[in-house]
């Protein structure tokens, strides 16, 4: 996972709301191009009858528009990537070049998936959004930088947002998170064997029936 | 101050407090599917992993799986492709497979309750975002992604942040006709589908208390349709009837424990919740869904959203001119192609036996490709020993093999496009059920009464 610093882009606005990991990554293309995902993300809006294969792109797409082809930013609508939990979503997204996804409310298990694929996702005020799409019209960049928390408009005006520590940890250092943790295998292992004195049908019949 | 049933799961599963204000919680309960537990399996390979504790771990495939009698691993490309890497892997780990032939084979969603794996107070996730069902049994039950689930598996752990907390209370009385799916899709529908994010929900009130087990599955299962990860419902003395004798439940002494431990777990009455809301049951109908969304719900004889709502809406005329709908158009009427009952909403025994008080003595009517798919081969073999797939089959439904079907369209089973599909499953989304399918959510009974008259129709009507 490459990490994350700075970003200093144009921002995409996609404010439909309720974009769904459906939409991002629809299971027919995990199943059959799952390597290639970034290929078909948003599959049902960004081509024409939602077709990949034909695959005439939708000029009403906002990542199929000249200005907005490179953008590294994507201005969310609410809710953005709820639905099922599927990795793939922010894989897809990822892979199409975005690093930062902004909007009011996310899936929440996406918002993870998100961090867990170096994308960072910031949770910001309906009219800070709405700046923003407004600014996302005249061209001019935007600069987020995670290390200090906060959004730098091109007008000058800075935003501050909030992400976990620990996920501005994994995003800055690119880690995987499976490997610190089990430097404390020790202490799991311990919780375990106090909790079996307490809720033993928690282990005892996992660890003795056949399987 | 009290707690929350929420509050009193998370801290008996507290390792360590970690400095960012998370947690590390231990996970009593790691299901893994064909899909993303193969992915997650996987990724621990690559890394030279094990699991921690291998025991506390299942794996059940599901989502890839044919629906067609007789079926074999290599009948879909997808559960070729992946079903030889999930059971080999599982048996390199040491975890345990409920697979193809296993006679507890099922969706993840209905087997974890039926055999006793899940039980109250536990934590449990799995790659799916319906696991938030299992909180029906007084459970933190929630779905992750690949890479948490990677973690999970490994360490037995996860590092998690604790969300607000909602109430919310179902007081009335409900309409005879009117079911715990069409409850949850009005509660969608009335506060939207990102109305729960960040929010853990508990159900409480008379209704949940009078509900059957399988009815409260429903219930959770649907939640996170409304932006919740979690779902919660006390247990109680339907919970401890519901679990007991089931293989993986605790028995005699070992069973009080966990009863009187679940006992302790309720909410105090000093609890305070960020958010309670109070809906009253007594004014809602049988639902169905018209558009994209959950949210895009209606009742069965309601119009969908007229010409002024849409005109200052974009998220509403995309709906519409994907369903190829008119402003204000009635939902009574509309014609249909397929017919879709199963999955981890609406899967279960009760659920068929629904099914089956409609269509028995009827057909379903021409041009319509109606299927029903059991939960789990549990529920199978119930339903087959009740008689309930004659009644089906007579009718001219498919009587499918346990798995998510044509829920996800995983398996690479599809709806055509621009056919409209009645479906008792959780979500409508734009090619969800196959590229430019046309997904209508509702309860067994409303899919049944679909089936047999070839479109839209209410129990009202057929009275």
């Amino acid at each position: 996972m490459e990490k994350l610093i700075t970003i200093r882009s144009i921002a995409a606005p996609l404010m439909l709301p309720n974009i769904d990991t459906d939409i991002i990554a629809p299971m027919k293309r995990i199943l059959l191009n799952g390597d290639e995902i970034e290929k078909y993300g948003f599959e049902p809006l960004r081509f024409v009858d939602g077709d990949g294969d034909a695959g005439i792109l939708n000029p009403e797409f906002v990542l199929n528009q000249e200005q907005f082809k490179n953008a590294e930013i994507l201005l969310c609508g609410e809710n953005f990537g709820c639905g099922s939990s599927r990795e793939n979503a922010p894989e897809a997204i990822v892979g199409m070049g975005i690093r930062c996804v902004i909007g009011t409310t996310f899936g929440g298990i996406f918002f993870k998936n998100c961090v867990n694929q170096g994308i960072l996702p910031i949770r910001l005020k309906e009219q800070d959004i709405q700046e923003l799409v407004v600014l996302s019209k005249t061209g001019e960049e935007t600069l987020v930088d995670l290390e200090n928390q906060n959004i730098t408009l091109s007008t000058g005006r800075i935003i501050p947002f909030v992400i976990d520590d620990f996920q501005r940890y994994l995003l800055m250092e690119g880690l995987d998170n499976a490997g610190l943790t089990l430097k404390k295998a020790e202490a799991i292992l311990e919780f375990e064997a106090n909790d079996k004195l307490n809720r033993p049908w928690v282990y005892d019949l996992m660890e003795r029936c056949e399987q | 101050m009290g707690k929350t049933i929420f509050e009193k799961i998370w801290d008996i599963h507290v390792i360590e407090h970690l400095p960012n204000g998370s947690d590390m919680l231990h996970i009593d309960r790691c299901y893994g599917h064909d899909l993303s537990g193969t992915m997650a399996y996987r990724m621990m390979k690559k890394q030279g992993y094990k699991p921690l504790n291998p025991a506390l771990t299942v794996s059940i495939p599901d989502h890839t799986l044919s629906s067609k009698a007789g079926r074999t691993i290599d009948d879909t490309p997808i559960s070729k492709s992946f079903m030889p890497a999930f059971e080999e892997l599982s048996k390199e780990m040491g975890i345990r497979m409920f697979g193809l032939n296993d006679p507890r084979q099922g969706i993840v969603h209905v087997v974890g309750p039926e055999t006793g794996i899940s039980l109250p107070g536990m934590t449990a996730v799995c790659g799916d975002s319906h696991t938030c069902t299992h909180g029906a049994l007084g459970m933190m039950a929630w779905g992750v992604g690949t890479s948490e689930l990677y973690h999970v598996v490994t360490t037995q752990s996860i590092l998690v942040t604790k969300p607000k907390l909602m109430q919310i209370r179902l007081e009335g009385t409900r309409s005879p006709d009117v079911e715990a799916m069409d409850v949850i899709l009005y509660l969608i529908a009335q506060n939207g589908a990102g109305f729960g994010a960040g929010y853990a929900v508990e159900f409480t009130g008379p209704v949940i208390r009078e509900m059957e087990m399988e009815e409260r599955m429903t219930i959770c299962n649907l939640t996170v349709e409304m932006g919740s990860e979690y779902a919660v419902i006390e247990p109680d003395d339907k919970t401890f009837d519901y679990i007991g004798g089931r293989e993986f439940a605790p028995k005699g002494q070992m069973m009080e424990q966990l009863v009187s431990h679940a006992r302790q777990l309720r909410t105090d009455e000093d609890a305070v919740f960020d958010l309670d809301i109070t809906i009253d049951v007594t004014v809602i109908k049988p639902q169905i869904s018209w558009g994209i969304s959950p949210e895009h719900t209606v009742g069965i004889d309601e119009m969908i959203p007229g010409a002024d709502a849409v005109a200052k809406d974009d998220s509403l005329q995309k709906a519409l001119a994907y369903m190829d709908f008119k402003p204000g158009q009635a939902m009574l009427g509309i014609p249909i192609q397929r017919v879709f009952i199963g999955s981890c909403s609406n899967g279960r025994l009760s659920n068929l036996l629904r099914v089956a008080d409609v269509v028995a003595g009827k057909q379903v009517a021409d041009g319509v490709e109606a299927w029903i798919v059991p939960g789990s081969r549990l529920v199978k073999r119930e339903a087959e020993r009740l008689g309930l797939d004659q009644i089906f089959r007579d009718a001219g439904f498919l009587w499918g093999e346990p798995g998510c079907s044509l829920c996800g369209g995983c398996n690479g089973e599809r709806v055509a496009p621009q056919h409209h599909c009645v479906s008792t499953t959780n979500r409508n989304f734009m090619g969800r059920q196959g590229p430019q399918s046309r997904t209508h959510l509702v309860s067994p009974t409303t899919a049944a009464l679909a089936a047999v008259n070839g479109c839209i129709v209410s129990v009202a009507e057929t009275v």
